[in-house]
């Protein structure tokens, strides 16, 4: 979107203009789909923490400098709040049985296919490593916008890919 | 000379990032004579052409108009919490300013509205706003 036609629809929205807003959300929302479902997966706190990135977009509009773009600010909120759901699902699965998405490995003899072997083992990654594979390597951002949108230096995020690409490879060994 | 793994992780920097021209060179050698590595380099591409996803996502069609909803239910909340607020208190308000214009009336010396609203004074002659900012301007 044209970086003049965002704000002025930023500057509808904060005067109140509910038309102006929902074509911020129509224009963005497709991209945070992609990295919160990427994280999160298919799940209804996808769709929950989606909405939640608008709402706080919403709130800090009245703030909003308009020094980063509109999808790298949205991004970082998506990214920082699917995090820490993930976070939580960690621990969840540690005080409960673990739903046995980790450690694809240790069954050879499944018949999934290697997309889902790869989903499961990509779960099986901490949330901060998960984070970067998913904007490089599964919606496509180059290194350098991961950075940026990490607010990570460039050989954090090399660093990063490289350990979990190197698991994922380890993991799935066989099926590769 | 370098190992295995800085072999790897020249293979895996070549397909995040750039190599410079030696990293390139050394890289390019180690693919024609280490048959593991070329392994490992198709596995990595295997896997990055894996994971990249197929086509864009999205919520569906009604979630901008679902977010508005939201942001429309809770600014509605907040108006109702605050006017709840006021209403809770809005006896005892009404209940302290009866009380003050009651104690107004009872220490005025007379009992002009001016005096009972306790904006006037207690001399004898009113005085009027020119007499004070003639006052204050002495």
């Amino acid at each position: 979107m044209d970086k003049q036609l965002e704000q002025e629809l930023i500057q509808q929205s904060r005067e109140g203009d509910w038309a102006a807003f929902k074509t911020l959300v129509q224009q963005h929302e497709g991209r945070i789909a992609g990295v919160v479902r990427s994280l999160l997966g298919t799940t209804p706190e996808a769709e929950d923490i989606g909405q939640e990135v608008f709402v706080r977009f919403y709130k800090a509009l009245p703030n909003f400098r308009g020094d980063a773009q509109v999808s790298t600010y949205l991004i970082r909120i998506a990214v920082n709040l699917s995090c820490t759901e993930l976070k939580k699902r960690r621990r969840r699965n540690l005080l409960f049985t673990s739903l046995g998405d980790e450690d694809p490995g240790s069954d050879p003899g499944s018949d999934k296919d290697l997309q889902e072997r790869l989903q499961a083992a990509l779960n099986g990654l901490d949330p901060e490593f998960k984070s970067v594979v998913v904007l490089r390597l599964v919606e496509g951002y180059d290194t350098e916008e991961t950075a940026t949108l990490l607010d990570v230096p460039v050989g954090t995020v090399l660093s990063r890919l490289s350990r979990a690409l190197k698991k994922l490879r380890h993991k799935l060994n066989a099926d590769l | 000379m370098k190992t295995p793994d800085e072999h790897e992780d020249l293979l895996l920097r070549s397909r995040l990032y750039i190599l410079n021209t030696a990293q390139q060179t050394a890289l390019t050698t180690a693919l024609e004579t280490d048959r593991d590595l070329k392994r490992k380099a198709t596995q990595y591409d295997t896997l990055m052409a894996t994971l990249k996803r197929p086509a864009p996502d999205t919520f569906g069609p009604f979630f901008a108009e679902r977010v508005v909803h939201v942001l429309k239910s809770m600014q509605a909340q907040i108006d109702q919490e605050i006017f709840s607020f006021f209403k809770k208190y809005q006896l005892i308000i009404a209940g302290v300013v009866v009380a003050l214009l009651v104690v107004n009336t009872l220490l005025a010396s007379d009992t002009s509205i001016l005096a009972i609203l306790g904006i006037g004074n207690n001399s004898e002659e009113p005085m009027v706003a020119a007499d004070v900012f003639g006052q204050f301007f002495k």
